[in-house]
């Protein structure tokens, strides 16, 4: 489905009753928002039911659906928040953290190195994506989702604040400390600079 | 002010200013550089493949969109539905359901007149992969109401027409297991049904009889239908309230329409402290016809079994005694009494 046609002006379509624009818009969308979910959450049941939802809520809120952020944002948002409430159920339900960071990680941990990692993956790589995996599960919770906002889903800080209710200097210190406890977990796993750049010096 | 360049957040004059301040400052650059060596790191990571379920999203913006466009206003119950309550999907069957609630009737509108509707996606998995899932055609879906000239009939013997397949089943996880995860979860709730059918003495008339053999068989075919997979369990928690709801459980086909509800909520009014479960089973034409009751009151555990006529009078009713007050069953409505929101303080 090769198209340049924007989300938004899909999203119209799909408002007069194109099912076809909004199978465009799904195959846009669907894969880095479940990878966003997969990696908030750690838990791949609960990011592949988070998904639908996602996108049954696109489907719903068509309708009244208003210009005002991008499609994209919109996905984000709703698949963020959705993800919140259902970690925000899990506490209540057993009175301990979804996927407590730290010791307690390992939940997230195990939920994300479950990927199948591929027949072109190397060894090494495996051993780097394992490693990525890790430092993102070692995050606490509102950091790791400042950083995969904004690195993954191409979040604006501002935007980011908006839907986190953190105010952008709050909300851009997550994102330092995010930057910051990554680099010090990957520096620990021995990963570092020469796996991203040739030549650095990896400190 | 760094994280806003690795960004691209900067607009064009500060962004200026901060190159030149980076070009004096050797730290700055530093930091600059390790921002820019771990998202390196991470963009190797690369997205994940998408799971299944495309199938049920596009048969939902199918329905959508085949309602005359999506602009209806008020159609979904989403909000409503969404907020302050534990929904799990449990398969994509389920998912269709939460766009169509709203527009039930208008459903079985379409149905009876057997206006030719949009078939649902192709399912996305091979064959193979495919066990549970089946096409529709929509010609299947306005045969499906069974019972239909003669109601006391025993579903199971009567001449069938094709079921309503569960469409677009791909959306969920692998089906098998879902299914067996959905059986566990309703292992507690299959307890409450009596083993035998225990014939009534409230009943009048010979149709008491023929009340029970379809009471009983319709809950024998759905049970089969749901182990087949043509039925799909939705289950929600709800947020605890006094005399709201605690749970309701669904078996729902692949067109939304609930064949079974479970509703676990406090005694009716007036029948003092306790909880009951209400599993409820209906025919073809959505008419609640079983009700199986099972809860502790004062006076400890209980069972109720209620079997209606068509119309909704009570042909058995066993043990015999007070009966269940009418206005704690849902008649009519199933699917529409499942999603609805926590109503407290009944």
């Amino acid at each position: 489905l090769p198209t340049d046609e924007s989300d938004e002006h899909l999203l119209q379509r799909f408002r007069d009753g194109d099912a076809g624009a909004f199978e465009v818009l799904m195959r846009r969308h669907r894969a880095a928002i479940f990878t966003f979910l997969l990696r908030l959450t750690g838990d791949r049941p609960l990011a592949e039911d988070l998904l639908q939802d996602s996108f049954l809520r696109l489907i719903g809120a068509a309708p009244r659906w208003e210009p005002r952020a991008r499609l994209r944002t919109w996905l984000y948002t709703v698949a963020r928040n959705l993800a919140a409430d259902a970690a925000r159920r899990a506490v209540h339900r057993r009175s301990e953290p979804l996927d407590a960071p730290g010791e307690g990680g390992r939940p997230l941990l195990d939920g994300l190195a479950g990927d199948d990692p591929g027949p072109d993956r190397s060894a090494e790589s495996a051993r780097l994506r394992r490693s990525l995996l890790a430092a993102l599960s070692s995050l606490p919770e509102e950091q790791r989702e400042v950083f995969l906002l904004r690195e993954h889903g191409g979040v604006s800080f501002a935007e980011i604040a908006e839907i986190t209710g953190a105010p952008v200097p709050t909300v851009k210190s997550r994102m330092r400390y995010a930057l910051e406890g990554l680099r010090r977990r990957l520096a620990q796993d021995g990963v570092g600079a020469e796996a991203a750049a040739p030549g650095g010096t990896g400190t | 002010m760094l994280l806003d360049r690795a960004y691209g957040e900067l607009a064009p004059g500060p962004a200026r200013e901060v190159e030149a301040h980076l070009a004096d400052c050797a730290s700055c650059r530093a930091e600059a550089a390790r921002i820019e060596e771990t998202r390196g790191l991470f963009r190797r990571l690369g997205e994940e493949p998408a799971p299944g379920g495309e199938g049920i999203l596009l048969a939902a913006a199918r329905q959508a969109a085949g309602a005359g466009g999506t602009r209806r206003p008020g159609f979904l119950a989403w909000p409503r539905l969404a907020i302050g309550v534990a929904l799990v999907l449990v398969v994509g069957g389920v998912s269709v359901k939460l766009l169509s609630v709203r527009r039930e009737r208008t459903e079985e509108e379409v149905v009876a007149a057997g206006e030719p509707r949009t078939p649902p996606a192709a399912p996305e998995r091979p064959p193979a992969a495919a066990g549970a899932e089946r096409a529709a055609a929509p010609a299947e879906v306005a045969a499906a109401p069974r019972p239909a000239a003669s109601p006391m009939q025993s579903p199971a013997a009567a001449p069938r027409p094709p079921e309503p397949r569960v469409a677009a089943k791909s959306a969920a996880r692998s089906a098998p297991a879902e299914a067996a995860s959905g059986r566990e979860r309703l292992a507690a709730a299959d307890q409450a049904a009596p083993p035998e059918a225990a014939r009534s003495s409230s009943a009048a008339g010979g149709g008491a009889a023929d009340a029970q053999a379809f009471a009983d068989s319709l809950v024998r075919d759905l049970r089969r239908r749901r182990d087949a997979g043509e039925l799909n369990q939705a289950h929600r928690e709800l947020d605890p309230c006094p005399g709201g709801d605690r749970a309701r459980v669904a078996w729902l086909d692949g067109w939304g329409k609930a064949w079974r509800l479970s509703r676990t909520a406090p005694l009716p009014a007036g029948m003092g402290e306790g909880e009951a479960t209400r599993d409820q089973y209906y025919d073809g034409a959505g008419r609640l016809r079983v009700a199986l009751v099972d809860g502790t009151g004062p006076a400890g555990h209980f069972r109720r079994r209620i079997v209606l006529d068509e119309a909704g009078h009570r042909l058995a009713e066993d043990p015999p005694g007070s009966p269940w007050p009418e206005g704690d069953l849902v008649l009519r409505g199933a699917a529409a009494a499942f999603w609805a929101p926590q109503r407290c303080g009944r």
